[in-house]
């Protein structure tokens, strides 16, 4: 976020405080450690980040309130403050709206979405960079169940790095209706990106409910070619979900969905989840490819748990397994071990060069 | 003897077997009349534990061998709807909201609503031995189980009516069977035995605290103990309850939920 733009809210933030000096504003969040050690080319690197996660509680008004989160990450190459939420929002009669930095993303509880506003926004049940933007968000409920969102994004390049000057590119915007019918949580989303010169209109559709002692879920998306040269996209998403308890006691959680996508989607998606474009280490020939998502839960305890994510190419056989072990140790100090293996060591998606073998050690405090 | 005399002994063994007849008829009836059923004492224990609206400030501290986690939480309810926020540090903004057989979750971080599967109620709320459907269930005892009187006995010095419950066919619910304590003065559940349907006891519930509020009693302190795992258990504490409070329809939208 650029800093005029962090200036401005400073000043406005502190005005409301001044306004409700006598109220208390309370400070949350999460200090924490993270340790990596990555296996790549017979190598290892090992990484160390501090993290400082916080979160002003600062008291509603009669019709606002002002949400402000950072994080500051600390490691060998520098210290780096991300806010992801640094908004106002204000509610009238029928409708209310929030200005600033704030996630956007339109999840039904997918492990991948392939509707969100911004694609990647959030992966494997955890957020990427993608979902905390810049925005002004309407929300128009309708009744209880159903409302309408409309999002204004706008597109800031910078210029000139030295000088930090912008450039407006124009505004991505966004509409999401959402509602439920005969017990199934339904959306509508229509996305105008100005910067896709491909494929500036997308439309999506998701779906969510109950199948028997199932839970199930699906979503498809249609990006039209504004080009005559270039393809038009779909992605087409299903999934399930299942919980059991084994034992009388012992509570096991099971979801897999299987996308539905071309070979640009793919490498679009496969970017924003190694956060580096690997296109040249991917051999795709196929036009569509099918992704398989998945996660295993399955409680020790009350304080424990142990997890698989897998994230996988069906067409190439390639998956990339995270295995992860939580436990809430005495004194409300998380530990969470976990490790990422790809099982290809060809030019397959999920290869070792494009996924390393690494684990990771992880300690926060929550506060 | 002569016959006054006969007629005057017959007379009053005759006034003797009446009276006694008498007397024993009226023990009888009166027995029959003040014989409670099994229903009106669930249903005198729904007038106090079952509610239709209130709202309630609670904490939940999860116990398993020595280590704790506490949940604090405010629920509001009304009929079959609920909103529960939790407050404690960990979990702050997490929300979720019941309406009829459906649940809600807000993920304050994400600032996500999703809709939870069906097959979630049956699980640990936050991680604790109570239920989604424990803690969100707005149905009356009477419609899910059938129950039968089987005696009295005491708990914790106090007289109780001992009751067994079982799940009427077709209905879902998180244990079988359960035998209930209910106290025969406050008529309030003061300990619950649940039952799997193979007859294994999964756990056992006990009500530690029972305050009074005009004129209507409800457990403000009661652990919930899991029988299958050692030194593991679930106090839940009403540190604020209000009884059939104010509550605007607008609590229970996906949009209060944001």
């Amino acid at each position: 976020m650029n800093k005029k733009l962090l200036i401005i809210f400073s000043f406005l933030l502190i005005i409301l405080l001044s306004l409700t000096a006598s109220a208390e504003v309370e400070i949350g969040g999460e200090v924490g450690v993270d340790s990596s050690v990555i296996f790549n080319n017979n190598q290892s690197e090992f990484y160390l980040t501090e993290n400082l996660k916080i979160k002003l509680f600062i008291p509603q008004t009669k019709s606002a309130e002002v949400k402000v989160d950072f994080e500051l990450r600390n490691n060998q190459f520098g210290t780096n403050t991300t806010f992801k939420k640094l908004y106002i929002k204000r509610g009238y009669n029928n409708f209310n709206i929030s200005l600033g930095r704030q996630p956007v993303s339109w999840s039904f509880g997918s492990l991948i979405n392939p509707v969100d506003f911004n694609f990647g926004a959030e992966i494997m049940d955890q957020s990427q960079s993608a979902k905390y933007i810049d925005a002004a968000k309407i929300y128009i409920p309708v009744n209880w169940k159903s409302g309408v969102e409309i999002v204004a994004n706008p597109q800031l390049e910078i210029i000139d790095p030295e000088s930090k000057k912008l450039n407006f590119k124009g505004t991505k915007t966004g509409i999401r209706a959402r509602t439920m019918i005969n017990n199934y949580d339904l959306s509508l989303n229509y996305i105008n990106d100005p910067l896709d010169i491909n494929r500036k209109n997308k439309i999506g559709l998701s779906l969510k409910g109950d199948l028997g002692p199932l839970g199930l879920y699906s979503a498809v998306s249609y990006e039209k070619s504004t080009k005559q040269t270039i393809e038009d996209e779909n992605i087409y998403l299903l999934g399930l979900d299942y919980s059991k308890t084994i034992n009388y006691d012992q509570r096991v959680y099971l979801q897999g969905e299987v996308i539905n996508l071309s070979s640009i989607k793919l490498k679009e998606f496969a970017t924003t989840l190694l956060q580096a474009d690997i296109s040249d280490n991917l051999e795709l020939d196929e036009k569509r490819y099918n992704l398989l998502a998945g996660n295993i839960s399955y409680s020790i305890n009350n304080f424990s748990s142990v997890n698989l994510f897998l994230l996988g190419n069906i067409n190439d056989s390639s998956f990339a397994l995270t295995p992860q072990y939580k436990n809430q140790l005495p004194g409300n100090i998380d530990l969470t071990i976990s490790s990422i293996l790809a099982t290809s060591k060809n030019k397959d998606f999920f290869n070792q060069e494009n996924v390393p073998l690494s684990i990771n050690f992880n300690l926060s405090y929550s506060f | 003897m002569n016959t006054n005399k006969l007629t005057k002994i017959d007379f009053n063994m005759k006034l003797i077997t009446s009276f006694l007849i008498m007397i024993f008829c009226l023990i009888f009836f009166s027995q029959n009349m003040m014989a409670i059923t099994a229903e009106e004492i669930i249903n005198k224990r729904d007038e106090n534990e079952y509610i239709e609206s209130a709202r309630i400030e609670a904490k939940m501290i999860i116990t398993n061998s020595g280590r704790e986690m506490t949940k604090e939480m405010v629920s509001i309810s009304k009929g079959e709807d609920a909103f529960v926020e939790f407050t404690n540090s960990r979990d702050r903004g997490t929300k979720y909201l019941k309406k009829g057989d459906n649940l809600w979750m807000f993920f304050p971080d994400a600032e996500d609503v999703v809709k939870i599967s069906g097959h979630m109620m049956n699980q640990g709320m936050m991680g604790s031995d109570f239920s989604y459907q424990d803690i969100m269930e707005s149905t009356k005892m009477t419609e899910l189980y059938n129950f039968e009187l089987i005696g009295e006995g005491e708990y914790n010095n106090r007289t109780c009516y001992i009751l067994e419950a079982t799940a009427v066919e077709g209905k879902e619910v998180s244990y079988y069977r359960r035998k209930i304590w209910i106290d025969k003065e406050r008529f309030i559940a003061l300990k619950e035995e649940l039952y799997a349907q193979s007859g294994r006891l999964l756990k056992v519930s006990e009500v530690k605290e029972v305050d009074e509020f005009e004129g209507r009693y409800y457990p403000v302190i009661s652990i919930m103990e899991n029988k299958l795992r050692e030194n593991t258990s679930t106090e839940f504490i009403v540190e604020k309850i209000e009884f059939n409070p104010e509550i605007d329809e607008s609590i229970f939208t996906l949009e209060n939920l944001q």
